[in-house]
């Protein structure tokens, strides 16, 4: 099975929100990070089919995705960014629903709802209405849903929004064990949501796929540029103020900082091995400044 | 034959069940029972078992109301007041009831938008369209019912002539859906179901204001609600078209087309 976004551009009036990507996705798990804005829900829409491309196109085993209509939405699960419930439905009642516009039998809807509701943990609200649940547990029975119709592509979008650490473990967990024979595509801005089991880190920036590689690959490209220094506090906030700082510890009378630099920040800084979020704060500082200045 | 049958009685009653693992045979009847699951679920319903299912997920209030709605009606459809032929209380009715069942509906079709489904919904294998063409037909089926049963009923207790009482409930019932339909082209969010609302209360005043005149309502004037008639279920079905066409949107920050296709 092989998925190919075939320079697939999204054109708004004033902005190009995805700029001709192109990609080959097979079996496995595809981390897809980058700011807001980046593009990541766009590209997403469009992989689902819920968004024209202006142009490109999306094809599965070279067959396009549009044309195979029903047939691809068969082999699809979405979870979307912000996503709503009929508040009056139970969690059982929601999953049936949705098993229904799968198209799933209902012996096979009721079995799946029933499994899925135990795998994230919600079988004892199965008939408890949604609009009772927390945030956490809408999110889980959100996850439940994209996975009804066991399928083969899977695209969360941000699924781990609003889930605490241990449910995020939980999801890992669970992705990694349902992904075998699928295409799992997760966008999300918590690097380590996908640092443990994303097989490919798509990066994307502007529009476009600026990195595409193991985590192990793409973080080796900014290797030499993550220092570490300890230093005196008035130093450290110059440094602060100058650099992209990925970390600052306290250690007695100094400060311990992680610095994202091309050059080396300080006489003492020492060069160390750099990790999926430096490579974030590397490519996205910028963008997380303007969006902070942007909020203010 | 008689040798052969003993030859197999005698086989059949020396036959014994050869050794095997317990634990084998479990093994086996598992992969067996998985096997199915994993064919079962690759069945997939058609359109006619989607639109049964998808009956049992309109909201019990819609149907409720719409029951209460004629329990109000019936009542006083049968029983008069239609003494001395008061064409205005019947008018009247029928102008406040036509557009109330009109109305009814719409929130639930409408629901996708307002609770924010519509982005799940329309990547399944039943797409928006064949949803909202289901719940469409299902409601619409209802509102006809619903529409027959107060029509029959007037026609029996008032005595008018059908085809003056069929024009009197379905103009209004038609400018209402035409006026609701329009809504749902071009405002698909909850605020969509408010201006519906506004729309059915416009209907009802304007129907109402109309039924206290009684010029209007004689058989002079029956040509004129033929008219009427007509030109609002040409309108009715160019809307319903067009709205249904329009269910391959969905509203982000900019006007989307959904790619799917029917």
């Amino acid at each position: 099975m092989k998925l190919a976004l075939n320079h697939l551009t999204k054109r708004y009036k004033d902005k190009t929100a995805v700029d001709s990507l192109s990609a080959e996705l097979s079996p496995g798990i595809y981390g897809l990070l980058g700011a807001n804005g980046a593009g990541k829900t766009t590209l997403m829409r469009m992989i689902c089919g819920i968004l024209n491309p202006t142009s490109g196109n999306v094809t599965l085993d070279g067959r396009d995705t549009i044309k195979m209509g029903e047939n691809y939405r068969d082999l699809l699960g979405y979870l979307p960014q912000d996503f709503g419930y009929y508040p009056v439905f139970t969690a059982m009642e929601y999953l049936l629903y949705i098993a229904a516009l799968k198209g799933l039998t209902k012996s096979t809807a009721k079995v799946r709802a029933n499994e899925l509701l135990e795998t994230v943990s919600l079988q004892t609200v199965a008939n408890k209405k949604i609009r009772a649940f927390s945030g956490g547990m809408r999110q889980r029975l959100g996850i439940a849903q994209a996975l009804l119709n066991d399928p083969k592509i899977l695209v969360l979008d941000e699924p781990t929004a609003g889930l605490d650490p241990k449910e995020r473990v939980r999801f890992r967990n669970l992705i990694s064990e349902t992904s075998k024979d699928k295409i799992v595509i997760l966008s999300t801005h918590i690097v380590s949501d996908v640092e443990y089991i994303a097989d490919t880190i798509l990066v994307m920036k502007d529009g476009r796929l600026i990195h595409q590689g193991r985590p192990d690959e793409i973080t080796a490209s900014i290797k030499g540029y993550v220092w570490e220094c300890k230093v005196e506090p008035r130093k450290a906030e110059l440094l602060t103020a100058k650099y992209t700082v990925s970390n600052l510890k306290h250690e007695g009378n100094q400060d311990m900082l992680r610095i994202v630099s091309e050059e080396k920040p300080c006489e003492n800084a020492v060069q160390v091995e750099p990790t999926l979020e430096d490579l974030y704060l590397y490519y996205f500082s910028e963008e997380a400044a303007r969006q902070d200045r942007e909020v203010c | 034959m008689k040798i052969n049958e003993r030859k197999i009685r005698e086989d059949l009653a020396s036959f014994s069940v050869p050794p095997y693992d317990p634990e084998k045979m479990r093994e086996t009847v598992r992969l067996a029972k998985k096997a199915y699951r994993e064919r079962q679920a690759t069945v997939r319903i058609d359109f006619w078992q989607f639109l049964s299912l998808q009956f049992h997920f309109i909201s019990k209030w819609v149907w409720l109301v719409q029951a209460a709605l004629l329990c109000l009606i019936l009542p006083v459809v049968i029983r008069g007041p239609f003494d001395g032929g008061r064409l205005e209380s019947i008018a009247l009715l029928f102008s406040c009831a036509a557009p109330l069942i009109a109305f009814l509906g719409f929130p639930e079709i409408l629901k996708s938008y307002s609770h924010g489904m519509a982005e799940i919904e329309a990547c399944t294998r039943f797409s928006m369209r064949r949803l909202m063409g289901a719940r469409m037909l299902i409601l619409g089926l209802a509102d006809l019912c619903c529409l027959t049963v107060i029509l029959a009923a007037s026609a029996a207790g008032s005595g008018m002539p059908l085809l003056r009482m069929i024009l009197y409930l379905f103009v209004p019932f038609n400018v209402t859906c035409c006026g609701c339909l329009t809504v749902l082209d071009h405002v698909k969010s909850r605020q969509g179901g408010y201006i519906c609302a506004a729309v059915c209360i416009l209907c009802i005043a304007l129907f109402s204001r109309l039924s206290l005149i009684k010029r209007y309502y004689e058989a002079a004037a029956t040509g004129i609600w033929a008219f009427l008639f007509f030109c609002s279920l040409a309108y009715f079905a160019l809307e319903l078209i067009r709205t249904f066409r329009s269910f391959d949107s969905l509203s982000y920050s900019q006007k989307e087309t959904l790619s799917v296709p029917w």
